[in-house]
C-alpha cells in the first residue's frame, strides 16, 4: 500500500498528509452532532432518572448551539478539505504526467518501437485519471471511514471499555472477509478477464475481418465463433459476480450484527450493574450509524483494486530504464560507421549475429537481404535505438555509447515509411528540422524536397495546418514534408529506408527527387529491397537471418555465381519483367 | 441469414429511448429486473430492522430506567435475535436481487452484442470504412458496458437510494409528523447547494473544463506519438514546455473549478449531517407541552428520529447523480440503435443467375456522402479479359473495383454480371461470383489450413495444399513447425507481409471465382518476395474475368483493355499500344513511370 501511494505521488507521500489531515478532522466533526445528540439524550433522561428533577431547556438551547457551531465549523473544513483534496489530486497527477513525460523523452528509440503508442497514451490519460479518482474519492473515504469510527472508539472508551471493544469488533472481521472477497475476485477475474479479452479479440477480428467474412460468404460460422465466445464471457462475469457477492454481503452482515452484539451484550451488562442506562443508550445509537462509512468503503474495496492495477502499469513504465549516458562524453572525429563484431538479441531472438562493416565517410553502403534478416536493425543500431548485446558500433571512431545521446542523434537523418506530423502548420512541421530556420530557408528546403508546389496550392499555403498524424495530407505529400524536414536539418549521416520512394505509386517519381537532393554528399545507408535501385552503392552488405554473408560492389556480387545477391537479383529482374495478359498463365516461367 | 432477433423486431416498430428502450432490450429478462428491483425494496425494509429493534430497546430501556429489574430481558433478547435475523435476510436478499439484476445485466450486454454482431453481417461491405469501425468498437465496447454497469449496480442502488429515505421518511411521520417536518427541512436546502452548482457559470466552467481536458488529451496522444520525431531533431525541451503548459492549464482550470464549487458542495456536505439541528428545536419546543405520563415515549421518539434522520440525506444526495447517468445511457442507446437501424443490402425478391462472367458498367453514377465519385461510367470487361484501371490518386479506381462487389449500390445507372443487374443477385451468389483480393491481407487467428480454407469450406485437405502450392506457399508452411497446423494471428506465429499475403492468395485460389478484382499493390507489398507473390497471382487470374487496379504501368502491356481513370470519368480507353499513340493522360503517366523506373540511389551529385 505504501508502495502504491509512493508510486501514485511520484515519491512525494507528504504530499498527502494535508488532506489526510482534514480527513480526520472532517470526521470528527462529523461526529459531533452524534456526541450532541448522546448530551441531549442524557439531558432529556434527567427526569426519569432523577424523579422530581426538572429538564434543563437552556442547557438543550446551548447544545443546539453546540451543534450548530460543530456545522459551522465543518462547513469551513469541508470546503477546505474539498480544496485540499482535489488540489492535492490534481496536483499529484499533473506531475505524476509530467514526470512521466520527462521519464518517456529519456528513454530511447527501441522502447518506442517496441510499444504499442496507443497503450502509452492510455497510461497518460486514463490510468492517471484513475489515480486522481483514487486520491480524490476511494482512499479519503477509506480514511474518513476509518476516521470516524476511530474517534468514536475514543469518545466511547472512557465511558465502558469492554462495550466500546464489542462496538469495534466487526471491523477487523469485515475487513477480514474484504479481503477474502479480493481474493476470490482476483483468483475469478483472470479467467473473467481471459474471457473478455478472447471476446474483444473475437469482436475486432469479426470487424475487422467483415470484408473477407462477406466476400467468402463465412458471415453464419465466424459470426457463431463470436457468439461463443459472447456467451462465455456472459457465464464467467455471472460466477465471478456469483462467487464474489457472498463475501461481500458476509462482511456487510457483519458490520451490521455488531448492533445485535451491543444489544445484546449490553443489557448482560446492565443486568450485571456495571453498565448505565444511559451508556448502554449511547454504544446502541452509535452502534446503528458508526458502520455506514465503512459498507460503503467495502462496497468500493472491489474499485481499489482496479485502481491498483493502472498504478502498477505506471510504476512499469517507470522501471523502463533509459540507455545509460556517458559522464565523460566524446564527440565523433569524422563520419565512417563501423561495426565490430556485433551480437543483438532482441525479445530473446538473435537478431545480429557477429556483424562486422566498416563504411567510409562520404561513401553509401545498401543492406540487402530477405525480410526478417536484420537490415532495419542495423540502421537503428547506428542511432543507438537499442544498446547491443555484444561488440561495439562506432561513428567516426566513438563507441556509440561514449556520446551524448542527443549529440549522436544530431549527426543523424532518417527518412523511413512511418511519418509523423504535428497538429500544427506545414512551416512549424518542416521547421521541426531546424527550430531557428527562417522562413526562405524552409522554403528553400520545401522546393529541393519537392513540395513547394503542393503546399503553395492550399489556400493558407505554408500556414496549413495539418491533422494530427497528418491525416489531411497523402501518404507522398507526408513523406515529402518528412524529407524537407531532414534536409533542414542537415545532418552529416543519412539511414534512408528505399521503400519509402515507392510506397506511393502516384507520387513516386517526386518522392525519388526529393531523397536524391537530401542524400548528396552524405554517408548514406539504405536498406533497399528493390535491387535495382542500389546497384550504383559503394558496399552492398547483404545479409541472411542475422549473419553478414556477402559484402561487396553490385558487379563483384552479381559476379559470384552460388551467392545469395546474385539469386535475389535474378529473382527480382524476373519479376520487372512481369506482365498481366489475357492469359495470364503463360507469364509464369 | 438468421431470422431476425426479437431485439430487431421490436426496433423496427418504433423508437424508445432511455430505461423503456433498456427493459425493450431485456425483453424476457426484465421480469428478472423488476423481481430484483422488488427484493431490493425487501432489502431496505430488512435493512431497517436494526433501527426498529433499537427503538424498540431503547423504549424499554426507558420504561423500566428506574428499575432495571423490571427490563424484560427475553424481550431484548428477541429483538437481539430478530436484528441478526434482519440483517441475515436484508443480506440474502440483497445478494439475490444483485445477482438477478447482474444476470439481467449480462444477459443484455449479450443480446445487445449478438445483435449488432449479426446486423453488421448483414450491412453493405462499404459501411466498414476505418471510421465506421472506431465507431462500432467504442459502441462495442464502452456503451454496452456502461449499460452493463447501469442495469447490473445503478438501477439496485436508485431503487434502495429512493426507498430508504421514503420509507424512514413514512415510519417518521406515523411516529410524529410535527418532529418529522423538523428533518424534512435539510433536504431541500441540499437541493438549493446541488443547483447552485449547476447555473450558468458553473456549466460554462464545466464546458471549459472539458475543452482543457481535450486539449491535454491531444497534446498527450501528439507527445508520445511523435516522441521518436521529436528525439531524432533534438527538440525535447520545447516539446515537453508545451506538453507540461497543457498539463499544467488543466489541472489549474480544475482547481479554479474546485475553489468555485467548494462552497456549495462543503454546503451540501454539511447539510447531510445536519438533521438534528433542526429537530432539536422542535423537539424543545414541543417538550413543554407533553404531559408528565407520555415523556417517557416523547423522548424514546426523539431519539428515534434523532438517529434515523441522519441517515436520509445522503441516499437522496446519490439519487442526485441519476440524471447524469440516464443521459448517458440514453446516448448509449441511441448509438446502438443508430448501427441497428443502418440500411442493409436487400436481398432481391426473385434472385437472378449469371449466364457468363461479363461486367458491364451501364452509366453508372455513385457519390460517397455527397461526395461525387463517379459519374457516368459505362464500359463492358468480356468474360475471360483482363481490364486495368490507371489513373491519378482519388480518381475513381478502388470505387469502380469495390463496386462490383457491390460494397455499396450504385446511386444511378447499373453494374450487370451476364447481363444480370447485381442487385437482382442473392449476396451469397455474388460473393461466390466475385474474388476480391485485398491490398490489406486479413487472417484469422486459427490454423494456416483453415485460414486458406475459408475460400472454400468443402475443400479436402489435398485441395487445401494444391491451393498453397498454387500460392508459393506451401514451402514455407512446410517449414513451420506445426505444418498446416500453426496457429496464426495475434498470438500465434508471426507472418512477415509477403507472407501473409500469399496465404490469402491461396484463399483466393481455392474459392476459384470466376471473376477476380484486385489490386496490383499486393504483388508488391514485400518487395523481398515480390516474384513469388507474382506467380501466385498469375495463378488466381488463370481464365478468370479480371478487373485489376494498376500502378505500375509496364506489368499491364498486354492487357486486354485499360481504362483510364480520372475524375470520376473513364477518360480514355483501348490498349497499351492506342492509348500510347492517342499521346493524352495515359501517355503522360507512362513518361513519369518509365523515369521513376529507371531511379537509382546515388549520393554523388547529379549531372
Amino acid at each position: 500500500m505504501s508502495g502504491l501511494l509512493r508510486t501514485v505521488t511520484s515519491d512525494n507521500v507528504g504530499a498527502l498528509r494535508k488532506p489526510i489531515l482534514f480527513s480526520i478532522v472532517q470526521s470528527a466533526l462529523q461526529g459531533q452532532p452524534y456526541f450532541v445528540i448522546l448530551m441531549v439524550m442524557l439531558e432529556l433522561l434527567t427526569p426519569l432518572l432523577t424523579p422530581g428533577a426538572a429538564l434543563n431547556v437552556t442547557r438543550l438551547w446551548w447544545y443546539v448551539g453546540w451543534m450548530a457551531i460543530a456545522l459551522l465549523l465543518l462547513f469551513v473544513v469541508s470546503r477546505k478539505k474539498y480544496a485540499a483534496e482535489a488540489g492535492t489530486s490534481y496536483t499529484v497527477s499533473a506531475e505524476g504526467r509530467l514526470s512521466l513525460g520527462d521519464h518517456l523523452r529519456s528513454l530511447s528509440m527501441g522502447f518506442f518501437k517496441g510499444r504499442d503508442p496507443g497503450d502509452i497514451t492510455a497510461l497518460m490519460l486514463q490510468d492517471y485519471t484513475n489515480v486522481e479518482m483514487l486520491l480524490s474519492h476511494i482512499l479519503l473515504d477509506a480514511i474518513s471511514a476509518l476516521a470516524l469510527p476511530a474517534v468514536f472508539l475514543a469518545f466511547l472508551i472512557p465511558y465502558d471499555w469492554r462495550m466500546a471493544l464489542v462496538t469495534v469488533a466487526p471491523v477487523p472481521l469485515a475487513l477480514g472477509t474484504a479481503v477474502l472477497a479480493r481474493t476470490i475476485v482476483f483468483r475469478i477475474g483472470k479467467r473473467q478477464i481471459r474471457s473478455k479479452n478472447d471476446a474483444t479479440s473475437r469482436m475486432l477480428e469479426y470487424l475487422d475481418g467483415m470484408q473477407n467474412i462477406k466476400s467468402y460468404n463465412l458471415q453464419g460460422e465466424k459470426f457463431s465463433r463470436l457468439k461463443r465466445a459472447f456467451a462465455k464471457l456472459k457465464s464467467d462475469s455471472i460466477l465471478l459476480e456469483g462467487l464474489a457477492g457472498p463475501s461481500i454481503v458476509a462482511g456487510i452482515w457483519c458490520l451490521n450484527a455488531g448492533i445485535a452484539a451491543i444489544m445484546l451484550t449490553g443489557i448482560s451488562f446492565v443486568l450485571q450493574g456495571t453498565l448505565s442506562i444511559p451508556h448502554f443508550l449511547f454504544f446502541l445509537i452509535i452502534g446503528t450509524r458508526m458502520y455506514d462509512p465503512l459498507v460503503k468503503v467495502l462496497t468500493n474495496f472491489a474499485e481499489l483494486s482496479y485502481f491498483s492495477i493502472s498504478v502498477g502499469r505506471i510504476r512499469d513504465i517507470f522501471a523502463t530504464k533509459s540507455l545509460p549516458e556517458p559522464t565523460d562524453a566524446q564527440a565523433p572525429a569524422h563520419h565512417d560507421i563501423e561495426f565490430d563484431n556485433v551480437s543483438f538479441r532482441y525479445h530473446d531472438t538473435d537478431v545480429l549475429k557477429q556483424v562486422s562493416f566498416h563504411l567510409p565517410e562520404n561513401t553509401m553502403t545498401a543492406l540487402v537481404g530477405p525480410s526478417g534478416s536484420g537490415k532495419s536493425t542495423i540502421t537503428r543500431l547506428v542511432a543507438r535505438f537499442w544498446d547491443v548485446n555484444e561488440g561495439t558500433v562506432l561513428v567516426g571512431g566513438t563507441p556509440v555509447g561514449q556520446m551524448k545521446n542527443d549529440d549522436l542523434l544530431a549527426k543523424i537523418s532518417m527518412v523511413f515509411q512511418d511519418v509523423y506530423l504535428f497538429n500544427d502548420s506545414i512551416l512549424a512541421n518542416i521547421k521541426v528540422g531546424k527550430t531557428d530556420a527562417s522562413t526562405e530557408e524552409v522554403i528553400a528546403a520545401a522546393k529541393k524536397a519537392r513540395c513547394h508546389e503542393f503546399i503553395e496550392a492550399f489556400d493558407d499555403g505554408y500556414d496549413t495546418i495539418v491533422g494530427e498524424g497528418g491525416a489531411t495530407l497523402s501518404g507522398g505529400e507526408k513523406q515529402r514534408i518528412s524529407i524537407a524536414r531532414a534536409i533542414l536539418k542537415d545532418a552529416p549521416i543519412v539511414l534512408l529506408d528505399e521503400a519509402t520512394a515507392s510506397l506511393d505509386p502516384e507520387n513516386e517519381l517526386y518522392i525519388q527527387e526529393a531523397i536524391s537532393e537530401l542524400i548528396q554528399g552524405r554517408t548514406l545507408i539504405v536498406i533497399a529491397h528493390r535491387l535495382s535501385t542500389v546497384t550504383k552503392a559503394d558496399q552492398i552488405l547483404v545479409l541472411d537471418d542475422g549473419v553478414l554473408v556477402e559484402n561487396g560492389t553490385h558487379e563483384q556480387l552479381l559476379s559470384r555465381d552460388a551467392g545469395l545477391y546474385r539469386r535475389m537479383w535474378q529473382e527480382q529482374e524476373r519479376a520487372h519483367t512481369w506482365k498481366l495478359g489475357t492469359n495470364a498463365a503463360s507469364n509464369v516461367p | 441469414m438468421a431470422e431476425l432477433s426479437l431485439y430487431e423486431q421490436q426496433i423496427r416498430k418504433k423508437r424508445k429511448t432511455g430505461i423503456p428502450r433498456l427493459f425493450e432490450i431485456a425483453g424476457a429478462k426484465s421480469i428478472l429486473l423488476v423481481v430484483a428491483g422488488l427484493l431490493a425494496a425487501i432489502a431496505v425494509v430488512a435493512q431497517i430492522t436494526p433501527f426498529v429493534t433499537v427503538f424498540l430497546v431503547v423504549q424499554e430501556l426507558i420504561a423500566n430506567i428506574g428499575n432495571i429489574q423490571g427490563i424484560d430481558v427475553a424481550y431484548v433478547w428477541r429483538l437481539g435475535w430478530l436484528t441478526l435475523a434482519g440483517v441475515g435476510v436484508y443480506g440474502v436478499v440483497f445478494y439475490v436481487a444483485n445477482m438477478m439484476s447482474h444476470v439481467a445485466a449480462f444477459s443484455i450486454l449479450y443480446e445487445i452484442r449478438v445483435a449488432l454482431a449479426g446486423k453488421l453481417a448483414r450491412l453493405p461491405m462499404g459501411y466498414f470504412t476505418r471510421n465506421a469501425s472506431g465507431r462500432i468498437k467504442k459502441v462495442l465496447s464502452e456503451d454496452v458496458e456502461r449499460i452493463e454497469t447501469f442495469v447490473a449496480h445503478h438501477i439496485l442502488d436508485m431503487l434502495q437510494a429512493a426507498v430508504l429515505p421514503i420509507a424512514s421518511l413514512a415510519t417518521l411521520f406515523v411516529i410524529d409528523w410535527r418532529l418529522a417536518i423538523g428533518a424534512l427541512i435539510p433536504i431541500p436546502l441540499a437541493l438549493l447547494a446541488q443547483y447552485s452548482m449547476l447555473n450558468a457559470s458553473g456549466v460554462e466552467l464545466y464546458r471549459q473544463w472539458q475543452e482543457k481536458l481535450a486539449a491535454m488529451n491531444g497534446t498527450i496522444v501528439e507527445y508520445v506519438r511523435g516522441m521518436p520525431v521529436v528525439k531524432i531533431f533534438n527538440q525535447t525541451v520545447s516539446a515537453f514546455k508545451r506538453f507540461a503548459a497543457d498539463v499544467y492549464a488543466y489541472r489549474d482550470l480544475t482547481l479554479h473549478w474546485i475553489k468555485v464549487s467548494a462552497t456549495p458542495f462543503g454546503g451540501l456536505l454539511t447539510l447531510l449531517s445536519s438533521s438534528a439541528l433542526f429537530i432539536l428545536p422542535v423537539a424543545i419546543f414541543l417538550v413543554r407541552n407533553v404531559p408528565a405520563s407520555g415523556y417517557g415515549a416523547f423522548v424514546a421518539s426523539v431519539f428515534l428520529f434523532l438517529f434515523i434522520s441522519m441517515g436520509i440525506a445522503v441516499p437522496l444526495y446519490k439519487l442526485m447523480t441519476l440524471s447524469t447517468m440516464l443521459i448517458q445511457i440514453t446516448t448509449g442507446l441511441t448509438s446502438i440503435d443508430d448501427i441497428l437501424q443502418e440500411p442493409e443490402i436487400p436481398d432481391p425478391p426473385q434472385a437472378g443467375s449469371v449466364s457468363d462472367y461479363t461486367i458491364e458498367f451501364q452509366d453508372v453514377d455513385f457519390a460517397y456522402n455527397q461526395t461525387k465519385v463517379l459519374s457516368g461510367v459505362s464500359f463492358s470487361a468480356g468474360q475471360g479479359t483482363v481490364t486495368a484501371l490507371v489513373g491519378p490518386s482519388g480518381g475513381g479506381k478502388s470505387t469502380i473495383a469495390n463496386l462490383i462487389g457491390r460494397f455499396w449500390d450504385v446511386q444511378s445507372g447499373r453494374i450487370c454480371i451476364g447481363g444480370t443487374d447485381i442487385r437482382d443477385l442473392a449476396v451469397a451468389t455474388l460473393n461466390d461470383t466475385v474474388s476480391t483480393v485485398f491490398q490489406d491481407v486479413f487472417l484469422f487467428f486459427d490454423t494456416i489450413e483453415e485460414n486458406i480454407r475459408m475460400g472454400n469450406s468443402e475443400a479436402s485437405f489435398e485441395q487445401v495444399v494444391t491451393a498453397a502450392k498454387a500460392a508459393q506457399i506451401h514451402d514455407f508452411i512446410e517449414t513451420l513447425p506445426e505444418g498446416y497446423q500453426t496457429l496464426i494471428g495475434e498470438g500465434g506465429t508471426y507472418l512477415s507481409g509477403g507472407e501473409q499475403q500469399r496465404v490469402s492468395i491461396a484463399r483466393a485460389i481455392l474459392k476459384d471465382a470466376p471473376i477476380v478484382v484486385l489490386d496490383e499493390a499486393t504483388a508488391y507489398a514485400d518487395p523481398e518476395n515480390e516474384a513469388r507473390i507474382q506467380e501466385a497471382l498469375s495463378e488466381v487470374l488463370k481464365n478468370k474475368t479480371v478487373v485489376i487496379i494498376a500502378h505500375r504501368l509496364y506489368t499491364i502491356t498486354d492487357v486486354d483493355q485499360i481504362l483510364v481513370i480520372n475524375r470520376g470519368r473513364v477518360q480514355e480507353s483501348g490498349t497499351h499500344r492506342a492509348l500510347l499513340a492517342a499521346d493524352g493522360l495515359y501517355k503522360r503517366l507512362w513518361d513519369v513511370h518509365a523515369a521513376a523506373r529507371s531511379w537509382n540511389i546515388d549520393t554523388e551529385a547529379r549531372g
